[in-house]
């Protein structure tokens, strides 16, 4: 099939897919759920004890919001054989493909951004390469997500510039930036990821890992530089570039877009199945 | 309000706006405090969010002009005393976080 014939393809259900394409694809929408529940979660811990009580406000917000995104691609693995409550509610914590950022969480107010401005930002990249997906079911929930996920953005740079306004903000926004950094430069992958490159063939998604990298760093990279953080700079060619180099070592693992490490610690798993509330579930 | 906050010291008190549709008035839906434009723009946004909105604005209470009155605008200062400030008391501001004063 020639290049142009399969941009032009749309994909109604898993089973149009091409041979190939349908696995990575299932994969693809279980790492970004996983991670949508989880950040939920972490925005949640936050409610109470925010800086602000506007802050807690948005974190109240951005939970509903993460979690309600996390519902609606879990509704779409139904389309690829998983079974949404087994999913949701009966796994064990090696089987989780969110980032391992949010495996604990979020130490400080500092941490909490960093998960907002850099891995939240991760995530709405990748849904952007998926707003005109050949795959319809995807393409046609992707907006209204990016539409809240604006505030979120929003969210992340005015705090990122508040704190980085002293220097012991700056400070801690430095402590929880940097690791968190790292970690979402490598979460888009490694150029040759095999999984990624079958979702670009198939026309799923519009780009491949580098390009998604670079992507995120022109959305989070100015807003760095803006904090006085030196993890991001720009080129001459107004290009955004870093001068960490990600690698993808033996524990690194491709369709789960993390490390071999376990995955979220007891409490969190106890908490995201819904455990305290197990007699409870009707479905 | 936790006024002991340091961080709370730089913020500013931001009026919200917002209409339902193309054809209604502006109608003033509250305030939040908040430490930029940008910050109060979300607050706002998350906030007030009972309705699907059709337009949003919040502005700084310090850039509006008082006209006939001798106080700010809107809402002045913190909540009322107990006893004062009851909806039949149409003189007394609503007080912080104070939604519509009708």
């Amino acid at each position: 099939m020639s290049e142009l014939e399969t941009a032009a393809r749309t994909f109604k259900s898993p089973d149009d897919l091409p041979q190939g394409a349908r696995e990575p694809m299932g994969e693809l929408l279980l790492i970004l759920a996983d991670n949508k529940r989880l950040l939920g979660m972490r925005y949640a811990d936050w409610i109470l004890g925010a800086p602000a009580l506007e802050a807690g406000i948005a974190c109240s917000a951005m939970a509903q919001d993460e979690w309600g995104h996390g519902r609606i691609v879990y509704a779409m693995l139904r389309d690829f054989d998983f079974d949404p409550h087994h999913l949701e509610h009966e796994r064990e914590a090696s089987e989780y493909r969110s980032s391992e950022l949010l495996d604990g969480p979020a130490r400080s107010w500092s941490e909490l951004l960093a998960l907002n401005l850099l891995l939240d930002t991760a995530l709405s990249v990748q849904f952007e390469a998926m707003a005109e997906s050949s795959y319809e079911p995807v393409h046609y929930k992707v907006q209204k997500l990016l539409d809240e996920e604006r505030f979120h953005f929003e969210h992340a740079r005015g705090w990122t510039a508040r704190l980085a306004a002293t220097p012991k903000g700056r400070a801690s926004l430095e402590e929880a930036f940097e690791p968190a950094f790292g970690s979402c430069l490598r979460w888009f992958g490694s150029a040759d990821d095999p999984v990624e490159a079958a979702l670009e063939g198939a026309g799923i998604v519009d780009a491949g890992p580098d390009l998604l990298r670079a992507r995120w760093l022109a959305r989070v990279g100015p807003v760095l530089a803006r904090a006085g953080l030196e993890l991001a700079g720009e080129r001459e060619t107004g290009e955004w570039a870093t001068a960490l180099v990600p690698e993808w070592n033996d524990d690194w693992m491709p369709g789960w877009r993390r490390t071999d490490t376990g995955g979220p610690d007891e409490d969190t798993l106890r908490r995201v199945r819904g455990d305290k509330n197990r007699p409870l579930l009707m479905d | 309000m936790r006024r002991d906050n340091p961080l709370e010291s730089v913020d500013q008190v931001y009026e919200v706006f917002a209409r339902k549709d193309r054809a209604d008035r502006f109608e003033h839906v509250g305030t939040v405090q908040a430490p930029s434009a940008e910050l109060a723009r979300v607050y706002a946004w998350q906030t007030y969010d009972e309705a699907k909105w059709f337009e949003m604005a919040v502005a700084r209470r310090d850039a509006f002009y008082r006209v006939n009155r001798e106080e700010a605008p809107f809402t002045l200062g913190g909540p009322p005393p107990v006893g004062e400030g009851s909806e039949a008391d149409f003189d007394t501001p609503a007080g912080y976080g104070g939604a519509v004063a009708r």
